[in-house]
């Protein structure tokens, strides 16, 4: 089943990467966001990875347990759902103000 | 046959999550990114994570997605229009971190992981069975409880508190201007 665990930790580098990818292409707040959202998954994919290749050697060696990262991608998980609520409340307000979402009409702080 | 299993999901993954970057409608690229999660949920069934793949299902591809999706909604959103002067170099800009965080993390994972340990699946030996059953023993729901709550206790306690701000603070945000301006004693805001 070893081959499981390498296959998931490069998916979740190619998902992390196209996840940054999509954050520096995407001009759509939402889709920005959901990029983001990709990258956390990516992140919890190799945790519980990495904390589920551990065998019995290496485990004794460091001390942890599989469960200990898998409960550490529960947590990301619950920030996530945090940060979702918070940044799409801000989205619906950005939008009631200025009527757009569009990254790019942003600049008031620049100009 | 796993091994075809596993490289199905693995291609499902990809392809929807470059779906959700591709896409110029905004709600495709939402029921794309469900689709993500729920092979990444696969995923961790792959590797026995039952628990983990069934609160990636509740939480992302059911709740967090279906937030998503309304505020998409509520938005009544056109289709992404690109505006002229941030074409290339931005594109380029892109390809150019995810190309730093591939190598980057390539070079991370090749010198923990050990390739030659990528074997052939097919070994049901009995001690592949014994392992894998106290591995199961050791992951279930049981032991992922006790370690939650007496482990994680504080982190656990902390993440309802987190949880809690996060609520009131995405009511306070999303209230509608003029019952702000309803309350008594709020402070006149001209922020314009």
């Amino acid at each position: 089943m070893e081959y499981v665990y390498s296959g998931n930790i490069i998916l979740a580098v190619l998902l992390f990467a196209i996840g940054a990818l999509g954050v520096v292409w995407r001009r759509h707040a939402i889709a920005v966001f959901m990029c983001i959202e990709l990258m956390l998954n990516a992140a919890n994919l190799a945790f519980v990875t990495f904390a589920y290749s551990i065998n019995d050697s290496m485990a004794a060696a460091s001390g942890s347990k599989p469960l200990d990262g898998a409960i550490i991608a529960l947590f990301v998980m619950t920030v996530a759902a945090a940060e979702a609520g918070v940044g799409l409340a801000i989205f619906l307000r950005v939008y009631r103000q200025r009527g757009t979402i569009n990254l790019d009409e942003f600049t008031l702080l620049k100009d | 046959m796993l091994i075809f299993t596993y490289s199905m999901i693995f291609a499902i993954t990809i392809v929807s999550a470059l779906i959700v970057i591709v896409s110029r409608n905004t709600f495709y690229s939402a029921i794309s990114l469900i689709v993500t999660m729920i092979a990444i949920a696969g995923n961790f069934l792959m590797m026995r994570a039952e628990l983990i793949a069934l609160v990636q299902l509740l939480v992302y591809a059911g709740a967090i997605m279906v937030l998503f999706l309304f505020v998409i909604m509520l938005l009544n959103l056109r289709e992404e229009e690109e505006t002229p002067r941030s074409l290339m170099p931005r594109k380029i800009a892109g390809l150019l971190l995810a190309m730093i965080f591939i190598v980057q993390a390539a070079y991370i994972t090749l010198s923990i992981f050990n390739i030659d340990s990528v074997r052939d699946p097919i070994v049901l030996t009995e001690e592949f069975n014994a392992s894998q059953e106290k591995r199961a023993e050791e992951t279930g729901v049981n032991a992922f409880a006790e370690t939650l709550f007496t482990k994680y206790m504080i982190p656990f306690e902390l993440t309802s508190v987190l949880l809690l701000a996060a609520i009131v603070g995405a009511v306070a945000v999303g209230l509608k201007e003029d019952k702000r301006q309803a309350a008594p004693d709020a402070p006149q805001a001209n922020l314009q």
